[in-house]
């Protein structure tokens, strides 16, 4: 009679959750302090990017007249200005051009990993599912790409299309998914073996759903890990490709192009054009490379 | 008399085997897992396949489920060769035919939870909406003795005889012909074993199902199975009512075989007389010429060499792919 009753919608309703595996890695990232700690900056450093162009008093491309010329004295950071982080060369305020460049940092770094994990998985995953020519063919695609100096077609994408954020992006997009696709296939590889998926397949369910039911969620652990850790790189080859000077366009910014601003500045007494953003870069890259480690140690379920 | 629900005809399975260190150029040599292996199922029945590890039973499973293709031969499913099918209508077959695996943790993914996994076949196969889906999931979870309110748990929250059970519960859900059992109770414990061979022989009888079950012990086959095939090296040398089989074996290796399975008792199994087979199975890449079994056979003759022994039925429903299993020692 129990299980009669069992079987009503309004006792499935109220089966007990079970821990599912994602579950269980949250439990645990959330026990370790330094993940956590990463989490805490990163989240200020998005407050400050979202929040940011509310309460700068200033624009960040208005050019403040009265301190343009003495921007060694009167660009100092101080409150009564107005210019909290002071000024750059030109007079403009520091905090909101950081709030701006921390914007388009993020937004590099999150798109870059975006287009990673989305095209890379997939196109590793397709590869490493149906394997044979498909795969062999697939990855060398990948081994040619690789082959060719990403810099080099970065420089020259941003050369010939000229400076662009969406040329930025199309740069940084096509390199990125690269290495996830590697590591996408070669996880799919030791995936392909499993019974689950032998069961999938003699069930009948289309391939393509296998990979989005079956094979993706396997590879996900592997996924987020290498994403959280692609992030701050893909900052830092946004940061260099400006440092150069070709990232994005003035008076659009970013923490790069501040760095390289603040470093040819360094000899004339302005060091905290140098300084703040150098704060927030490091203070970012600290935290994704902490949650990163977080999230493997969490995902992994051998290193408990 | 119409067609046998399933019949393996002159079935080869060879893989591909790249020698070590080989050009990528070189051709591969091949393994022959499976050499014109031929069985009947007839509804309703359970064929036994047993034999050592190696001797190809999981690859002919796989092979009539199409996960592994057929070198050669045909496999007629209600007289229709499913091997020639294209890839849309073999995903069809997996209405009918279902398959329980060896390892129970293994066979269901770790990301999803046991309602997801119960109601996949429903998913692929009806169009059946999400709250049908359920009740049928926990109609299918009673039956195979869980508790229905644990649709929401993972796989890695059960023990494995209950995985087991989830594997069966999603084989069974669309109330398949045949089930393609491959090992089912191999890696569980003994008093677990017993009761998903149960499991499986009630669900038989209640869904009126045929089954191919498939194991290395004897003793477990016998309980469940009306008939057996026995393999060795890929080849099958002996196939018989599950009685007659044990009680009469004719074929060297299935002798030995039976021998082999141990009596429960200490004083009947010291006292009774047991034919060890001598060697190792023989690589399947290089097999022995004419008989495979002639290596280890205790009667084997120099003839025994030339020709591949057929399949010859002696008694009817007793085939045996030995000439001279009636002669004795040798000559």
């Amino acid at each position: 009679m129990r299980t009669a009753t069992l079987t009503d919608a309004s006792a499935l309703a109220t089966a007990p959750k079970g821990r599912s595996l994602l579950a269980d890695a949250r439990r645990r990232f959330f026990r370790n302090r330094a993940a956590v700690g990463g989490v805490v900056v990163l989240a200020l450093i998005a407050a400050f990017a979202l929040v940011g162009p509310w309460i700068a008093p200033w624009d960040y491309e208005e050019i403040d007249w009265a301190v343009l010329g003495s921007v060694e004295t009167m660009g100092r950071p101080s409150l009564e200005t107005g210019h909290w982080f002071g000024t750059d060369q030109l007079g403009r305020d520091l905090f909101a051009r950081t709030v701006q460049g921390t914007q388009i940092s993020l937004m590099v770094g999150i798109v870059g990993a975006l287009i990673a994990v989305v095209v890379g998985t997939l196109y590793g995953a397709v590869a490493g599912y149906f394997g044979g020519r498909v795969d062999g063919a697939m990855m060398r695609v990948v081994d040619v790409l690789m082959s060719i100096p990403y810099m080099f077609v970065l420089i020259l994408l941003l050369v010939v299309f000229g400076r662009s954020i969406l040329m930025l992006f199309v740069g940084i997009g096509l390199i990125s998914w690269l290495d996830m696709a590697r590591i996408a296939r070669g996880q799919t590889l030791a995936l392909r073996g499993k019974e689950f998926v032998e069961a999938a397949i003699a069930t009948g369910v289309h391939p393509f759903r296998i990979i989005l039911r079956h094979i993706v969620p396997n590879l996900l652990g592997v996924i987020i890990v290498y994403a959280t850790l692609l992030v701050p790189s893909m900052i830092i080859y946004e940061s260099f490709i400006s440092f150069l000077g070709l990232g994005v366009q003035e008076p659009l910014t970013s923490w790069g192009a501040l760095i390289n601003d603040g470093a040819a500045e360094m000899r004339n007494g302005t060091s905290w054009q140098l300084l703040f953003p150098l704060g927030f870069f490091v203070a970012g890259l600290f935290a994704f490379f902490f949650i990163g480690d977080g999230l493997r140690d969490a995902l992994d379920p051998k290193d408990r | 008399m119409s067609a046998p629900l399933l019949a393996v005809e002159g079935l080869d399975v060879t893989f591909p085997v790249m020698p070590r260190g080989a050009w990528p150029w070189t051709r591969p040599a091949g393994l022959q897992a499976v050499s014109k292996a031929d069985l009947t199922l007839e509804r309703g029945e359970t064929l036994g396949l047993v034999g050592e590890s190696g001797s190809g039973k999981s690859t002919l499973a796989r092979a009539v489920i199409g996960t592994v293709p057929a070198t050669d031969g045909r496999v007629m499913w209600k007289g229709r060769d499913i091997t020639a099918l294209g890839p849309a209508s073999r995903r069809k077959l997996g209405r009918e035919v279902q398959m329980v695996f060896q390892d129970p943790l293994a066979a269901l993914n770790p990301r999803m939870n046991v309602g997801q996994i119960v109601a996949e076949p429903l998913a692929t196969h009806t169009d059946l909406s999400a709250k049908e889906r359920r009740t049928r999931v926990s109609e299918m979870m009673e039956r195979v003795g869980l508790l229905p309110n644990l649709v929401n748990r993972y796989p890695h929250e059960f023990s494995g005889g209950q995985c087991q059970r989830i594997g069966i519960a999603r084989a069974l859900v669309t109330e398949p012909e045949l089930l393609i059992c491959d090992e089912p109770v191999s890696a569980l414990d003994v008093s677990v074993q017993a009761q998903v061979v149960n499991l499986l022989a009630g669900l038989q009888r209640d869904m009126g199902l045929s089954m191919l079950f498939i194991a290395h012990d004897l003793s477990v086959v016998r309980h469940i199975s009306t008939r057996i095939a026995v393999m060795y090296l890929g080849r099958i040398v002996e196939t018989a009512p599950a009685e007659a089989l044990v009680t009469d074996p004719r074929h060297p290796y299935t002798k030995a075989l039976i021998a082999s399975v141990p009596i429960p008792d200490p004083v009947r199994e010291r006292a009774r007389s047991r034919p060890v087979l001598e060697g190792e199975l023989p690589s399947p890449l290089n097999p022995p010429s004419g008989c495979v079994f002639r290596t280890r056979c205790p009667i084997a003759r120099p003839d025994c060499a030339e020709a591949r022994p057929p399949l010859v039925q002696e008694v009817p429903g007793h085939r045996v792919a030995c000439p001279y299993h009636d002669r004795g020692g040798p000559v």
